[in-house]
């Protein structure tokens, strides 16, 4: 999964775009550019507030990258629902921090249009998601994540 | 309530068989500074928080940690999977076969069973908070550890990202302590 030289591969998209958050606000926009990683840094590296990586000796975090769309898709759904997460846990302490709640507003829906496209696309990854598959529960067509490959 | 989905927090792929590391992440399950003891300890201690951004918080973080003792046991699997018992022999294992077979158990490196002695529960929101910290630190010098002893990117890579998740975890309770004592004026 983890790849350096330059294989044909899906690269995991850095988002939000530029475009995408100065559209929506841009105040919004400076303040994540500098304070925060973009979500698929964030993943990789495994926080998303920029001052709070600690890296550990000369070990660098790996470029994420798949070898087909479902994986990037995966990856996407990891990065983005990780990054509302990482936000939401800031938010327990202060619920109030009226710029990271617009951020994790804005992570927290991107994570789940992906998912419901994961679900509808390829495999529903929980029950409450889960159809009639040519007659069988299909939650149950799922691997589970140890047999993910 | 609790929901499920059947994905990973970080990505895992696991493709070389290393009984011996398996073994040695092993304790990231079931030792005295796993993610099972985190998940137990954050989980146990919400009820005596002082107000909900502690007991989300710690809602919030025990949870994250289920999340990881799922992926420990993934990389356990994934690299012990399809060993041969010559191979479990000597990579250390054959003590674990004995008794489980291929099942994993909640012990760790040396194969001392889990104990839920290490575990704070003080019913002081300062003192476990405290705890809470110095625990975080201790899965970190842990996951420190096991990085030194891998040598495949495979496994490296998800234990940097583990390795992170407690700096982060331990800063957010060092924050809900200082608000804490400050507000409560301890």
């Amino acid at each position: 999964m983890y790849y350096s030289g330059n294989s044909p591969l899906f690269f995991v998209p850095s988002y939000p775009t530029e475009k995408e958050m100065r559209a929506d606000n841009e105040p919004k926009y400076e303040m994540a550019q500098k304070e925060l990683y973009q979500a698929d840094e964030a993943l990789e590296k495994g926080n998303i507030f920029k001052d709070e990586y600690k890296g550990y000796k000369n070990y660098i975090p790996a470029k994420l990258k798949a070898k087909k769309e479902q994986q990037m898709l995966l990856m996407n759904i990891q990065a983005y629902s990780g990054a509302a997460h990482d936000l939401e846990l800031y938010l327990d302490i202060y619920p109030t921090d009226k710029k990271i709640l617009d951020l994790f507003v804005f992570y927290s829906k991107k994570a789940k249009e992906l998912l419901d496209e994961y679900n509808k696309k390829y495999e529903t990854l929980s029950p409450s998601t889960a159809i009639d598959k040519n007659g069988t529960f299909s939650y149950v067509l799922t691997p589970s994540v140890w047999l993910k490959m | 309530m609790y929901t499920y989905q059947k994905r990973t927090q970080y990505p895992i792929d696991i493709k070389r068989k290393d009984v011996r590391m398996a073994k040695y992440i092993l304790t990231q399950y079931g030792g005295p500074y796993g993610e099972l003891g985190a998940a137990l300890r954050y989980l146990n201690q919400r009820f005596t928080m002082p107000d909900e951004r502690g007991r989300t918080l710690l809602t919030s973080i025990g949870t994250e940690e289920y999340g990881h003792v799922e992926m420990i046991c993934t990389m356990v699997y994934q690299l012990t999977r399809g060993a041969t018992i010559k191979e479990i022999e000597e990579g250390g294992m054959g003590g674990n076969f004995a008794t489980h077979g291929l099942e994993m158990f909640m012990t760790d490196s040396n194969g001392q069973d889990f104990s839920v002695t290490g575990i704070g529960a003080t019913g002081d929101f300062i003192a476990d908070l405290s705890e809470d910290m110095a625990a975080e630190e201790k899965a970190r010098a842990t996951y420190e550890h096991l990085i030194d002893l891998a040598t495949d990117e495979d496994v490296i890579q998800p234990l940097l990202f583990l390795r992170q998740r407690e700096i982060v975890h331990f800063n957010r309770f060092k924050q809900m302590l200082e608000v804490y004592k400050k507000e409560f004026n301890r």
